[in-house]
């Protein structure tokens, strides 16, 4: 009947409405706006890393090759199996899959992966060193991390041919070491500690001395550390696509991650802090990340200003290369950088779960799903930025951001850098021997619970 | 479809039809089109006020003609950048203004803060300015207040700055 | 019919299971923030006091101590009397009244004990320091109003520490130190931000070492001294996260801890000597006057020497509670914005000015001025602006408010930074930054605390310069004209002066000298005309009078925060009549602070304790008066209705933030497709149910 023809056709009508709605409006080919277009282009490519001019062989290639073995080395430590790539793990992504660093202790934070790490402004989540050199020298010497002292470190140097000369090949003679004591470095926060006792009792002249055997160590750790650059990505060759007019260069992105492009540089507003070529403005911000109270309260960027402020080994002191530099000149500390942390590059993102200071995101999936919905975000206070609003984001727009996300993973890094180097050119034992084994907890825990008990007993940094 | 009413069928047809095209609509995203407060009344100022994007106004209580330059222009995103100012007479616009000092910060508004870096200022001449260190260190609009003290009174300059 | 039957229960049992399905998508409401989860709310020990006159009631109980006993000696300063409490807050005994004598108060704000059990309390509107023995016998007193050693200027808290005396001399920015015997020895301080410096230092403690630490009110921030007054240290800044602080209000120390009363943070924080941050507790509340360890504005804190407890004043509440240590303890270290639940409520500030459509309210606990329209029945807001800060357009505290509607300005007076501040009301632009002058001293636009500001109809700035005692008279170009008044009690001087109005010919001022409890006429000039007032709670005395308004309907209109109630003069200073109670109600009042009166005959008044304004018309009712020249009474007076309120809708939104309102309408959305398609369904399911019918 007339009837029946008609309700049958409309619910023809409405399959293909569904259909339409599940699969038309995708298409096969993202339409980008020229203001989208001009934002993705700032964003692409990434330039070779800034300079460093406190460190005069960041640039150096005998300095990274010492670097580079040092990095690997646990002999830094002071129970001589911990070094830099016990918790920046070159098969993790730089930093080590968990939520907190493992070395002699348990680190007070998450470990930030090393990719492009030269491009920081700032290092440390809470800024509180002001290049990669100093930034290198704080985990060597922290009880819960290396373990090490500048003063054992010196001896060490001395001792062995091979890092002996490796050091003097780039520094210049090391200094003579006799009659200084076998262990000894300054502790600020632990009064009566011996090993402070022992370092005021060495003289002042001599003391300098030390300090710059250990800024060199740093330095060569940083002309190291600063070849960490991912760069050619596949975002990088659909951003070269829509400069040139290229479709085949486009299509390597999928429509889904390019979707979450969109999203990325318009209504996600994540351009705002993830900004320029290497995703990262460099600064600081509070994201309002749920709060664990059974931990210590983490101050972030506000005592992080105090802090570099007072270290003998930032960009002003003596044992830079470079002490007109103005990275400090201009820098003020405010109340509300409080809880305030360190905007890290999401290059190779994909590579370094967990997320935030305290990992406290397993996945890619619930980082942008925290931004969608502010669940269980800490109050902001009155006179904080605001500028995080929830952002209401549909399952498939959270799956497009985090398969944009995952197109920033570079080319492959070249195998002869992510390895321990051994500057005597003989084959090196396993260098995991030197190492302290960990087992990677996979699947991670979810972020409350879990690994609580063990943070509890965290050592604090400080 | 032996036994079904031709009448009883074309609201079940209506109510399949409205609910599978609901289906299909991104439903999460209806409501946000809506997002937002109900503007209180100082963003509904914010956002009626129009952006001063000149380089060069008279100062809040009409006393000054100022304008600055900034190195690099335009201003970079998160970089530090210095700014000239030069401040006359609004009466007479070729006279500098003896005793006038200068103080200056930016914010953005929308997002409740300011700079993380406090510039430094030097008077370079008796009506130039040199301001060194300035960083806005986000993309978007900022607000450059120039703060102009003499005999005892102080007003301001506003320019907005809007970075991509 | 079996049939119809069996489809109408088919259809119930559908709709049923269709709602059931859809309501997870209808409870997607973001839950309110988890009390459970800020664990910093501790349970008091004893919580007492109520607002009164008998004992064991309070006015505005502003200091308390401890002694070796346990006993507790409350400063109830509204009552201008000490009272002596046991643990539990049963009232043993009291002294005092108002006044100037030997044995009498006029508003004491702080009290210390000393080993043998003596008492110093600080007598601040007398601006002296006055010991009584344990017993309450006056033994003697020193000091008096002035700069020099061993005088004060509003001094508002007094400490000992073995045999040395304390006092925290406010006004004067420093802190003085005696000896038992009220010998001066030496003192601290001087106005500024630097360090050692103080932007009013308002509670001083000592700890055993003799080292002592003052909060330094207005620089939001603890600053610690040796022993000769030399500075050591200082922690604090201005925000709400653990560490910093909004305006502290006491400090106090025991047993290696530092007590931190966080005023407009409403909570204690309390640190180690070296400053870093231990643990805090308390926060607002979130009903009204709801305590049990909840703290509203804690003005007060004090622990005692045996290290069990801890006492908190709340004047605002009239009320203390007492905390066990051992409980405050356990209060986990929280991540706390402290001000997140009120952040959408006005914190209706002191002062308030109308012209024409403006009622301009300055907002102290937020450091903002906000400006109303009030062309309809409840003021709307059109701006907010100012916020903490040093900048030009920040204040510190802001007190006075004037608007010169002839010249498109708002005056804003940032006694903080003793300066004044101008903001456009240019049409789009209310509350853009026009310009700012004046700067801390005594001579001629320097001003010490600059309050509350009127305009004459000539459109001079008439500007109350509290700390100095004076007027100041500026004219439109802001250039002074002259200045009169100055401390004392005599004829044109004053103490604490509040407020002030013209009245409706302009040529008489009305000066609310608050110390002083009265009020005072001077001409255009500045010369001494009459007064009326005194101390007490007759019709025309005052407790704590507060705001004044006249001069657009020919009376005189004072708010008193101390008796909660609106009066009601004409120009000669006859009383009329007498609005308001102490409540919370439409028509009561806690605290009535500002008041103002539109050119429409509507008087605002801010109705601070109760976070509102009240509209209140003092004519309506019977007996509508309207003069036919000034002085002229020939009605009954007595009327008056209160039209409504404002400010407190905010109160139901409390912690929602309107983001949330779109998630309501998506669910709403989910709810009615998921209950269409599982209707649509079902009821196609039951066509099979059917028999079919015969065709």
């Amino acid at each position: 009947m007339r009837s029946t023809r008609i309700a049958f056709g409309l619910l023809c009508l409405s399959a293909a409405v569904a259909a339409w709605g599940a699969f038309g409006k995708r298409g096969l080919e993202v339409e980008f706006t020229p203001e989208e277009v001009r934002e993705i282009l700032h964003h692409s490519p990434l330039a070779p890393p800034p300079a460093d001019l406190t460190n005069r062989v960041a640039d150096n290639p005998a300095a990274a090759r010492f670097g580079q073995a040092l990095f690997f080395d646990g002999r830094l430590s002071a129970n001589g199996r911990v070094a830099c790539a016990t918790c920046h793990d070159p098969a993790w992504g730089w930093s080590n899959g968990q939520r907190r660093g493992e070395g002699l202790g348990i680190t007070a934070r998450h470990v930030p992966a090393l990719w492009n790490v030269a491009y920081n402004r700032w290092y440390f989540w809470d800024g509180r060193a002001d290049s990669l050199w100093s930034q290198a020298l704080q985990p060597i010497e922290a009880p819960n991390e290396i373990g090490g002292d500048r003063v054992a470190i010196a001896h060490t140097l001395a001792a062995d041919p091979t890092l002996r000369s490796a050091y003097e090949g780039v520094f210049g003679a090391l200094p003579d070491l006799s009659g200084l004591p076998a262990h000894a470095k300054p502790v600020r926060q632990v009064a009566g500690d011996p090993l402070q006792a022992a370092w005021e009792a060495i003289p002042g002249w001599r003391r300098i001395l030390v300090n710059r055997v250990f800024s060199d160590v740093g330095k060569a750790i940083e002309a190291y550390e600063r070849r960490i650059v991912s760069h050619h990505s596949p975002f990088d060759t659909f951003a070269e696509g829509l400069r040139t007019g290229d479709r085949a260069k486009r299509r390597v992105l999928s429509i889904s991650a390019q979707l979450g492009l969109k999203l990325f540089v318009g209504r996600g507003n994540c351009i705002l802090c993830h900004s320029g070529p290497n995703f990262s403005d460099g600064e600081f911000h509070n994201l309002r990340l749920p709060q664990d109270t059974s931990l210590p309260l983490d101050t972030g960027r506000y005592e992080g200003v105090r802090e570099l402020l007072q270290d003998e080994f930032n960009s002003i002191g003596t044992y830079s290369d470079h002490p007109a530099e103005k990275r400090i000149k201009y820098l003020v500390a405010r109340a509300d950088s409080w809880g305030q942390f360190k905007t890290p590059t999401l290059r190779n993102v994909a590579q370094t779960p967990p997320y935030t200071h305290d990992g406290t995101f397993a996945s890619l999936e619930e980082v942008v799903r925290f931004y969608s919905t502010l669940k269980d975000a800490a109050p902001m206070g009155h006179h904080d930025e605001s500028i995080l609003k929830p952002l209401h984001l549909s399952e498939q727009e959270i799956a497009d951001l985090v398969a944009f996300l995952s197109s920033l993973s570079g080319e492959p890094f070249p195998f002869e850098l992510q390895r321990p180097l051994n500057l005597a050119g003989r084959s090196a034992g396993p260098w995991e021997a030197f190492l302290v084994p960990h087992q990677p907890k996979f699947p991670l825990p979810a972020t409350r619970g879990g690994r609580s008990r063990e943070l509890r007993e965290t050592v604090r940094l400080r | 479809m032996t036994g079904v009413s031709p009448c009883r069928a074309m609201p079940l047809a209506v109510v399949l039809a409205a609910a599978c095209t609901l289906a299909a609509c991104d439903w999460r995203s209806i409501g946000v089109a809506a997002v937002g407060s109900t503007p209180s009344g100082r963003e509904a100022s914010i956002a009626s006020r129009p952006l001063y994007l000149a380089h060069q106004r008279l100062s809040s209580y009409g006393r000054f003609i100022v304008l600055y330059h900034p190195f690099p222009d335009p201003i970079p995103v998160n970089e530090s950048f210095d700014i000239e100012v030069v401040v006359r007479d609004a009466r007479d616009r070729l006279r500098a203004v003896p005793d006038v000092t200068l103080g200056i910060n930016a914010e953005m508004s929308s997002h409740s803060h300011g700079m993380n870096v406090k510039p430094i200022v030097t008077r370079t001449s008796p009506d130039t300015f040199k301001v060194e260190g300035m960083m806005l260190h986000m993309p978007g609009q900022w607000t450059l207040n120039v703060d102009l003290t003499h005999a005892g009174i102080t007003e301001r300059a506003v320019f907005d700055v809007v970075l991509q | 019919m079996r049939e119809d039957k069996s489809f109408r229960g088919a259809c119930w049992v559908i709709l049923i299971l269709s709602l059931v399905v859809a309501l997870p998508a209808w409870s997607g409401q973001p839950p309110f923030p988890n009390e459970l989860k800020y664990p910093n709310i501790i349970k008091p020990d004893y919580q007492f006091g109520t607002y009164g006159t008998k004992p064991g009631q309070f006015i505005d109980p502003m200091g308390v101590a401890f002694d070796t006993k346990g006993l507790m000696y409350l400063v109830d300063s509204g009552n201008s009397r000490v009272q002596v409490l046991g643990a539990d807050g049963t009232a043993l005994r009291s002294w005092g009244r108002n006044g100037t004598g030997p044995g009498q108060f006029v508003a004491p704000l702080d009290i210390a004990i000393d080993n043998a059990g003596n008492l110093f309390v600080v007598d601040t509107g007398n601006d002296r320091i006055q010991v009584f023995g344990p017993d309450g016998t006056f033994l003697r007193q020193w000091g008096k109003h002035g700069s020099a050693p061993g005088q004060f200027s509003n001094p508002r808290s007094v400490s000992v520490g073995g045999d040395r005396v304390f006092v925290a001399d406010t006004d004067n920015q420093r802190v003085q130190v005696f000896d038992r015997n009220s010998r001066f020895l030496f003192e601290y301080g001087s106005f500024g931000t630097e360090s050692g410096q103080f932007n009013d230092p308002v509670a001083v403690t000592v700890d055993e070492a003799g080292f002592s630490y003052v909060c330094d009110h207005l620089n939001n921030r603890i600053e610690k001294f040796d022993p000769q007054g030399k500075f050591v240290d200082t922690w604090g800044k201005y925000g709400s996260h653990s560490g910093l602080m909004a305006t502290p209000s006491d400090v106090s120390y025991q047993g290696g801890r530092v007590f931190v009363a966080d005023l407009i943070n409403h909570r204690i924080q309390v640190f180690d000597p070296q400053g870093n941050f231990l643990f805090q507790f308390g926060r607002h509340p979130n009903a009204p006057h709801e305590g049990n360890g909840r703290l509203h504005y804690p003005h007060a804190v004090a622990a005692n020497p045996s290290g069990k407890s801890v006492v908190v004043c709340e004047p605002f509440e009239n009320r203390c509670q007492v905390f066990s240590k051992g409980d405050i303890q356990l209060a986990k270290s929280v991540d706390d914005s402290a001000w997140w639940d009120k952040a959408t409520r006005f914190h209706y500030g002191t002062t308030a000015a109308t012209a024409a459509n403006y009622l301009c309210v300055a907002e102290p606990d937020t450091h903002a001025i906000l400006l109303f329209d009030i062309s309809q029945d409840r003021p709307q807001l059109i701006r907010r602006f100012g916020g903490h800060g040093d900048e030009p357009g920040k204040f510190k505290s802001p007190e006075g408010v004037a608007i010169d509607l002839e010249h498109h300005r708002l005056f804003a007076a940032d006694m903080g930074h003793n300066r004044i501040q101008i903001f456009s009301l240019e049409p789009t632009k209310e509350g853009d930054y026009m310009a700012s002058f004046g700067e801390a001293g005594t001579g001629p636009g320097q001003f010490h605390k600059p309050g509350t500001m009127k305009l004459d109809k000539d459109g001079n700035l008439y500007l109350l310069d509290v700390g100095n005692s004076r007027v100041q008279v500026f004219d439109k170009d802001l250039r002074f004209i002259r200045a009169f008044g100055s401390f004392g009690r005599g004829e044109g001087q004053f103490n604490m002066p509040s407020d002030l109005a013209f009245d409706r010919q302009g040529k008489t001022l009305f000066v609310l000298d608050s110390y002083n409890y009265r009020v005072e006429a001077f001409d255009k000039d500045g010369n001494f005309l009459f007064t009326w007032g005194g101390p007490g709670s007759g019709n025309d005395q005052f407790i704590w009078p507060y705001g004044l308004e006249a001069g657009k309907d020919g009376f005189v209109y004072v708010s008193d925060a101390g008796a909660q109630r609106v009066q009601k003069f004409d120009e000669k200073g006859r009383f009329l009549d007498s609005f308001g109670s102490f409540g919370s109600d439409v028509g009561q009042f806690y605290k009535p602070k500002g008041i103002a009166m539109s050119d429409r005959g509507i008087l605002y008044v801010l109705d601070f304790g109760n976070h509102r304004g009240q509209m209140l018309d003092p004519h309506s009712g019977k007996g509508r008066l309207r003069p036919k020249s000034a002085g002229d009474v020939t009605a009954s007076t007595s009327g008056g209705s209160f039209i409504g309120e404002w400010g407190i809708g905010e109160l139901q939104q409390m912690g929602k933030p309107a983001d949330e309102k779109p998630r309501m309408r998506v669910a709403g959305l989910q709810f009615g497709a998921g209950l269409a398609v599982f209707a649509a369904v079902g009821l196609i399911g039951l066509r099979w149910l059917r028999k079919p019918r015969p065709l």
